[in-house]
């Protein structure tokens, strides 16, 4: 078995981590689609292989086992991993047609006029810095002739447009402040237009007071925005009412510099499709779900980091490299494997319909002749064997008659059996799990007889268990899921929705009142909610009195 | 290599101590957690879920998780109820820790401060905070949503009809000497009212502002249905007033009119900042770090804690429960590193 790593991406961020895996004698190899490797590790590392003009074209396997096929220069080859990292850059994409202007010496975007500035000035503030550098589509390489900055001098203006058209990011800003400041310095004005100026960051407040006091002017809009007019020579008249004094103002900018959007290349959105990858919305390659964070995407054995998973601020870098190396420690030391029995197939009764195969959110299912699961990239949710129609999927411990075993109906102390009527919970353990621990610590009161079946996720929870419940006497019975968009297997919560309310129409169908199954959506610090549901649910069963049949 | 041999000591037990110490572990050493209240979780813990009909990613219960994490590892050992004494640097670090009066001797390799922040006390704003009992901070609001699941006026038990967010509270603001932007107010004053307005559909929400900053992945999506259901206003009220029937009158410059504007609430909610702990500041002087510099107006970079000493979340500077959980991590590469380095046990 192997215990190299393959890293995608050429950047600062990814030459940061594999010098932190390399350090750690992690065997590396880095493929780029680019045509020149720009990470600066000395190749002749014995354990640090490179391969440019490279792609990921398709990957089989799991955590520890990958086997992935990367096309080259020289065709196709198939190679074995025991993960993956994706460390690639972000495309910056200057924002000119927003406000209809036309690139030109003029009117530039932030990256060309920051890479110009770099260029044309040995001593840069940020010496050495190479944590600030955000690739783009690569400007500098071709500078606009004749040099902009040339024609650049005291008494001229540049106006910054930061987050007009869309909303913005510190970072951008703090590159637009810094060049500000440099500009102030060679006695230009400088002038900054935004809406929200996001100053959400690392010493960024105190920055713009820095940039205020050098004498660099702010306009905020919070409805209209500026008007902009190109003229011929490419320079641009800006005009508008300000928001505060009222008074019109016209600005002849000698230089324009406009910001950028963020998003992820094609190429990966390429490897969200070949690495079955969940996105945001954006196309980043983790989901808006907080148990993704820091650098987890959907799927054991493949890390995102920095401009691979979101728009990311170059400073907090450092900390994305490291908690990268942390986290692939983590996997190759086998601390982040998830305990317990896992879904097995029995293939006599598979009749692959490939409903689990499309299921499982953690792609630990694969097919062979027959679907097969991986044990270690199978996170227990249960779904496939909740959903697979011909049940052939078995979890042990998760199996109706194993969870029947539990279902006992707990004797009645006391009172009367109307009084307080036998209740079945379902719990998802990381949410309803934690907040009835949470209410139980706090002394709080929970329904007489309620059973507490805990699951790994409420994905699992079946239509068989349910009914199991009913048939061994339940008077109701509380489904409680986490929210949408906070289940740790995506859609856990969603299919455990769907079953209930199917379920609702059954139980009508065979007489039962479709109320005495209840679904609820809780967090698990939802203490409050949890005993408020269990109670009020306690009060209406024993309202209603037994199920009569 | 042998790091189970390694001992580290991490003190503070919010999500950034929870976090590193679950991280480290993981990385197979040996983690002392120090947490001087009774409870486990930082100021994380008293946040409530900003569900509204989805989950917003605002990450609170997270802490949650984390807690059950370190709890359940058999390399973390928790001591809560636990100050630091003493910390003595030969080699090794030697800390005395004191529970409840029992003093006890550790020897650690290395020490992580995870000590968090102190929220802004409010009390010299001109917004009648410990007067009116219906002006709270926006953690007490939390703390109320997390404790009831509802949202009422302290005053009389009722339900509010409007409420009045209002941001910047210690943050952003120069008279006070505080050049920084905690970052985290934003997001959750909007989230919060968001959240309020799905279970109490009748609340009104109105938001006072100077910048709206960036919060979690999808702040487009939640900004554009902010903007549709919340008033948002480009001011920062001037004062808070109580009224005859027991409202609150604020009066702010209006960017719309601009014209000074009376407007009355049922309560009103203070975005109050985070600031530097005074925790951080004792433990750092017995750990001889030289803490001039130290400030949320710095970044956080330009500290530079003394060999086998480390720093993460909102001892550093302002910071959301994601951003703490990246730097436990980063704490915890470091950590791994430093050891790495400084014995030759660890190959
Ligand atoms: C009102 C409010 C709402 C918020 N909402 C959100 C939100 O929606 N989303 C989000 O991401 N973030 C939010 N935050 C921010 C979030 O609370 C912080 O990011 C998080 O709590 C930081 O965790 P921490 O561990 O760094 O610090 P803390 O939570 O402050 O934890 C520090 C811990 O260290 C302990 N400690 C301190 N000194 C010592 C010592 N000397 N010895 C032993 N123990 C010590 C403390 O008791 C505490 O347990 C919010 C904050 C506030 C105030
Ligand atoms: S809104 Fe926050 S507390 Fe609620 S489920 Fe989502 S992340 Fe957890
Ligand atoms: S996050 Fe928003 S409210 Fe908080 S200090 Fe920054 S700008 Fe002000």
């Amino acid at each position: 078995m192997t215990e190299r790593t393959l890293l995608l991406g050429n950047g600062p961020l990814a030459s940061g981590i594999a010098k932190t895996l390399l350090s750690g004698n992690i065997p590396v190899m880095l493929a780029t689609p680019d045509t020149a490797i720009s990470v600066s590790i000395d190749t002749l590392v014995p354990l640090f292989e490179t391969c440019t003009e490279t792609r990921v074209t398709h990957c089989t396997g799991s955590a520890g086992n990958f086997q992935v096929v990367l096309s080259g220069p020289h065709g196709f080859t198939s190679l074995p991993f025991t993960s993956i990292v994706i460390a690639e850059d972000a495309v910056h994409s200057p924002l000119f047609s927003s406000y209809r202007l036309s690139p030109c010496p003029a009117v530039l975007s932030l990256s060309e006029i920051r890479n110009l500035l770099r260029e044309s000035s040995h001593t840069s503030k940020k010496n050495g810095q190479e944590a600030a550098k955000v690739h783009e589509t690569k400007p500098c390489l071709q500078p606009p002739a004749p040099c902009p900055l040339n024609t650049l001098s005291a008494g001229k203006t540049a106006v910054f447009i930061v987050g007009l058209a869309a909303e913005s990011y510190p970072h951008l800003l703090e590159t637009a402040m810094d060049i500000c400041l440099m500009l102030r310095s060679t006695g230009m004005n400088t002038m900054i237009l935004t809406r929200n100026l996001k100053v959400g960051a690392s010493g960024m407040e105190a920055l713009y007071r820095q940039t205020r006091e050098a004498g660099v002017a702010y306009v905020k809009f919070s409805d209209a925005l500026p008007s902009f007019h190109q003229e011929p020579a490419g320079n641009v008249c800006i005009s508008f009412v300000d928001e505060i004094t009222q008074l019109p103002f016209t600005i002849d900018a000698d230089l324009t510099v406009v910001d950028e959007a963020v998003s992820p290349s094609p190429y990966v959105k390429d490897l969200s499709r070949i690495l079955y990858l969940d996105t945001d919305t954006s196309g980043f390659l983790q989901s808006d779900n907080i148990h993704r964070l820091s650098v987890f995407t959907n799927r054991k054995g493949i890390l995102a980091a920095g401009a691979s998973r979101g728009v990311l601020s170059p400073s907090a870098q450092q900390s994305e490299i490291q908690a990268t190396a942390v986290t692939l420690l983590s996997l190759i030391k086998g601390t982040l494997t998830t305990p317990g029995i896992k879904a097995e197939i029995r293939t006599g009764a598979c009749v692959r319909c490939l409903t689990c195969f499309r299921l499982c959110p953690y792609h630990a299912i694969i097919l062979n002749a027959k679907p097969f699961v991986i044990s270690d990239a199978c996170e227990r949710c249960g779904m496939c064997a909740a959903e697979c129609p011909a049940k052939a999927i078995r979890i042990e411990d998760l199996r109706t008659q194993t969870i029947s075993e539990r279902l006992k109906p707990i004797p009645i102390q006391g009172g009367g059996a109307a009084s307080f009527p036998f209740l079945v919970a379902f719990c998802c353990s990381r949410s309803a799990g934690r907040a009835k621990e949470l209410a139980t610590a706090s002394g709080s009161n929970l329904p007489q007889r309620m059973t507490i079946i805990e699951v790994p996720c409420s994905g699992a929870i079946s239509v068989e268990h349910i009914m199991a419940a009913f048939k061994l006497q339940a008077d109701g019975v509380l489904v409680f899921t986490c929210h949408e968009g906070n289940c740790h297997s995506e859609k856990g919560n969603i299919l455990a929705a769907r079953r209930t309310a199917h379920l609702k129409t059954v139980l009508k169908q065979i007489g039962i009142d479709p109320n005495r199954l209840v679904l609820k959506t809780l967090a698990a610090n939802m203490a409050a909610e949890f005993v408020e549901t269990a109670c009020a649910f306690e009060k209406q069963i024993a309202d209603a009195g037994p199920i009569k049949n | 290599m042998n790091p189970a041999t390694k001992q580290i000591l991490v003190i503070g037990g919010g999500i950034s101590g929870l976090s590193a110490a679950v991280d480290l572990a993981r990385l197979g050493l040996a983690v002392i957690l120090v947490e001087h209240s009774a409870s486990l979780g930082g100021h994380a813990a008293h946040l409530s879920c900003k569900a509204a009909d989805r989950c917003v990613a605002c990450g609170a219960c997270m802490v949650e998780e984390k807690i059950r994490e370190a709890d359940t590892h058999d390399a973390v050992q928790i001591f809560l109820n636990t100050r630091i004494e003493k910390i003595d640097r030969h080699n090794r670090f030697d800390v005395t820790l004191n529970q409840n009066g029992q003093c006890r001797h550790v020897s650690v390799d290395a020490v992580l401060l995870a000590t968090g922040f102190t929220p802004f006390h409010p009390v010299n704003k001109p917004y009648g905070y410990g007067r009116f009992e219906n002006v709270m901070t926006n953690l007490e609001l939390d703390q109320m949503m997390r404790r009831n699941g509802a949202i009422k006026r302290p005053s009389d038990d009722e339900f509010p009809g409007n409420m009045a967010f209002i941001q910047c509270v210690g943050s952003r603001d120069s008279s006070l000497g505080h050049l920084w932007c905690s970052k985290i107010c934003c997001g959750a004053a909007l989230r919060m009212a968001r959240c309020i307005q799905h279970r109490q559909p009748e609340v009104k929400a109105t938001f006072f502002y100077i910048d709206v900053q960036n919060f979690g992945k999808n702040f487009q999506t939640y900004y554009a249905d902010a903007q549709q259901k919340v008033q948002l206003i480009r001011s920062i009220p001037a004062d808070v007033l109580k009224t005859a029937d027991d409202r609150l009158k604020l009066s702010y410059f209006d960017p719309d009119t601009h014209a000074y504007q009376e407007s009355v609430f049922d309560m009103v909610i203070l975005s109050i900042g985070l600031m530097p702990s005074e925790s951080t500041r004792d433990l750092a002087a017995m750990l001889n770090i030289d803490m001039a510099g130290y400030s949320f107006e710095q970044k956080s970079a330009l500290l530079r804690p003394p060999d086998g000493v480390f720093i993460a979340g909102t001892a550093l500077e302002p910071m959301g429960i994601a951003e703490s959980t990246l730097s436990a991590g980063k704490a915890a590469g470091d950590i791994f590193h430093y050891l790495k380095n400084h014995d030759t046990d660890i190959r």
